[in-house]
């Protein structure tokens, strides 16, 4: 891109094949094979990688979020990457908790997915996925009064995985 | 994961995505996809206002000066002509790409409609290195381009100006050749002219002017004025050069401004005339050098972090990171430059309660001079630069009350603000229009 870009056309400082390879290494670790293994069985459609890289994925979502700032203050995730059962198409279920939802941070958001999602198309090759993350924003009133996501949160049975949390200062999920 | 492994999926990664870079056209969708949703637009109208409607792809030919031919190509993406004739530049850069153009005549629609000019959007290009080829090459590239898009443009149709290594000298070309072509006087086939052959007066200074108005009003909203108050600029081009000088003019203490060649900083306010006198001087056109008492030479960067009351990022893109928006201590920015705060910086200064005048309406202040050109050109009658410079004020004043009480009704950042209501009037055009046939 030419140095003259406006605001909203600017992708995050984010670069896919960073953000990607981490969560490819890091899964694949997991696994016991190499990178080039997992990826094939990715692009083979294994609902086993896609779920260990999905979750693998999500962990590197909180390390971009751990980053920025105060607004975050806790990444969850649940649904197909924690269950096992991960199809290609599927996206990562994440519910994000920050300090107050704004369009700011939501625009944010759809541009950080928007260059992980293209990055996925052509590291897997299923051009059909349209987003990578389904991110529910919660906010702490959402949480206090136990509204929509932020019911869910701090659900007993059907509570999702906090993969990262703010210091310890933040509310408890 | 051991850093062998890393390394081994860094390899493999980057194998299969070839350098997949940041497409700009889907930020632009996505963008329109998050401010649709906010106003419950439907998914078929949001379908319609994200997809441009023309796309011209030509072939230009080119005489090289060693006489081989060379075959360049060029874009004109006609967005929106829902709220008017389409309206946007014609940049000359390797790097190109259709998908960036097609963003960039979006991003034009949206900025006519936030300012409310009866303009729609567009935007062109050629991939080419302008900084490699000789006058007449380009002369010939840009008559042959003109050539070739002249059935989509037109005064009363899309009206091109200059952008990103294009200027005066590139759209007299634009302007005659159109006129040779048409048989007919076609001075407000494009903008941004020379004065002598339909420009318009004050045109230079537009988008810095537009930067201080807007500063102006901004500050009155938050209780403040602009006499007195500390501001660095950064960049030192006809944009920041421009709003330091209105700026000391009108009694603000610039204590800090910089350029390519280095930062200058004086706590009780720079000389600006004395400083833009200076530059005027040095062969580059640049601050360094610059010495008066007090006055301290500082790095480059350092003029973002100052302490001061307002920030005027005038250079390039991508300056206020996440690694400096932590640090910067101005309470209010007004991005005269496009683009310069990153998605992930305007995060962090909303965390901290920074006001920030976006670009879409801090520099709108050059479109709305090619607007005011071209209706001189079509009415061939010129307004002295004084008319310019209230005109300009009016529209710009109007045009920031509409984005901030948009943002004050809806809770949301000016940035929100502007880009929604841009949404909301492009919709508004087309469902007055209605759906042809």
């Amino acid at each position: 891109m030419i140095g003259s870009t406006p605001s909203l056309l600017l992708g995050p400082g984010v670069r896919p094949a960073g953000f990607l390879a981490r969560a490819l290494g890091t899964a694949a670790a997991r696994g016991g094979c190499d990178a080039q293994g997992f990826l094939a069985d990715l692009r083979a459609g294994d609902p086993g990688a896609h779920s260990a890289f999905r979750y693998a994925l999500a962990q590197e979502f909180c390390s971009f979020a751990a980053s920025l700032g105060t607004t975050f203050r806790a990444v969850y995730v649940y649904g197909s990457a924690v269950e096992g059962r991960s199809r290609p198409g599927s996206d990562v279920d994440v519910i994000v908790w920050v300090t107050r939802k704004s369009g700011t941070v939501e625009s944010l958001l759809v541009r950080l997915d928007a260059l992980l999602a293209r990055g996925y198309r052509k590291l897997t090759g299923y051009g059909s996925l349209r987003r990578l993350f389904d991110i529910h924003l919660v906010d702490d009133e959402d949480v206090e009064l136990r509204r929509g996501y932020g019911a869910v949160v701090r659900s007993v049975w059907t509570a999702p995985v906090c993969l990262w949390r703010r210091g310890g200062t933040g509310p408890t999920g | 994961m051991t850093p062998e492994q890393a390394r081994q999926a860094q390899a493999t990664v980057e194998r299969a995505l070839g350098g997949a870079e940041v497409n700009p056209y889907e930020m632009f969708r996505a963008q329109v996809d998050l401010a649709g949703q906010k106003l419950g637009y439907p998914a078929d109208i949001l379908e319609l206002v994200k997809r441009p409607e023309r796309v011209v792809e030509v072939s230009i030919p080119v005489r090289m000066d060693d006489g081989r031919i060379e075959v360049f190509t060029g874009y004109r993406v006609q967005h929106s002509s829902a709220r008017g004739p389409y309206k946007g530049g014609i940049r000359y850069h390797p790097s190109v790409t259709l998908d960036e153009v097609k963003a960039l005549a979006g991003w034009m629609a949206w900025k006519c409609a936030v300012v409310d000019i009866p303009l729609g959007g567009g935007k062109g290009g050629i991939v080419c290195d302008p900084t490699r080829m000789s006058e007449g090459e380009l002369e010939r590239l840009t008559r042959r381009y003109t050539a070739m898009i002249l059935p989509v443009i037109g005064p009363q149709h899309d009206i091109p100006a200059p952008d990103v290594n294009t200027n005066s000298r590139i759209m007299n070309w634009v302007m005659d050749t159109a006129t040779a072509l048409r048989g007919e006087p076609m001075y407000g086939v494009v903008t941004g002219k020379d004065l002598a052959v339909g420009g318009a007066r004050g045109r230079r200074e537009a988008t810095g002017r537009g930067v201080v108005i807007v500063m102006e009003e901004l500050l009155a909203q938050l209780g403040k004025r602009i006499a007195g108050t500390r501001v660095a600029v950064q960049g030192f081009g006809n944009v920041g050069s421009v709003a330091a000088q209105l700026l000391h003019e009108k009694g603000a203490k610039v204590v800090g401004v910089s350029d390519v060649s280095g930062a200058l900083y004086h706590p009780e306010g720079l000389d600006i005339p004395a400083l833009v006198a200076h530059v005027a001087r040095s062969p580059q056109r640049w601050i360094a050098g610059y010495t008066a008492p007090g006055v301290e030479a500082l790095p480059g960067p350092e003029v973002l972090t100052l302490d001061v009351e307002v920030l005027v990022p005038a250079a390039l893109e991508g300056q206020i990171t996440a690694d400096n928006a932590s640090r910067i201590q101005a309470q209010v920015i007004v991005e005269g430059a496009n683009g310069p705060t990153t998605p992930e910086a305007d995060l962090i200064l909303e965390a901290r309660g920074r006001v920030v005048a976006p670009d879409i309406l801090a520099n709108a202040g050059g479109v709305i001079v090619s607007y005011f050109e071209w209706v001189q050109n079509l009415q061939n009658f010129y307004w002295d630069e004084e008319e310019t410079h209230e005109r300009l004020a009016s529209l710009l004043r109007r045009a920031f009350r509409g984005v901030w009480d948009h943002a004050q009704k809806h809770g949301v950042s000016l940035r929100t603000s502007a880009f929604m209501l841009g949404l909301e009037r492009i919709v508004e055009a087309i469902r007055l229009r209605g759906i042809f046939p």
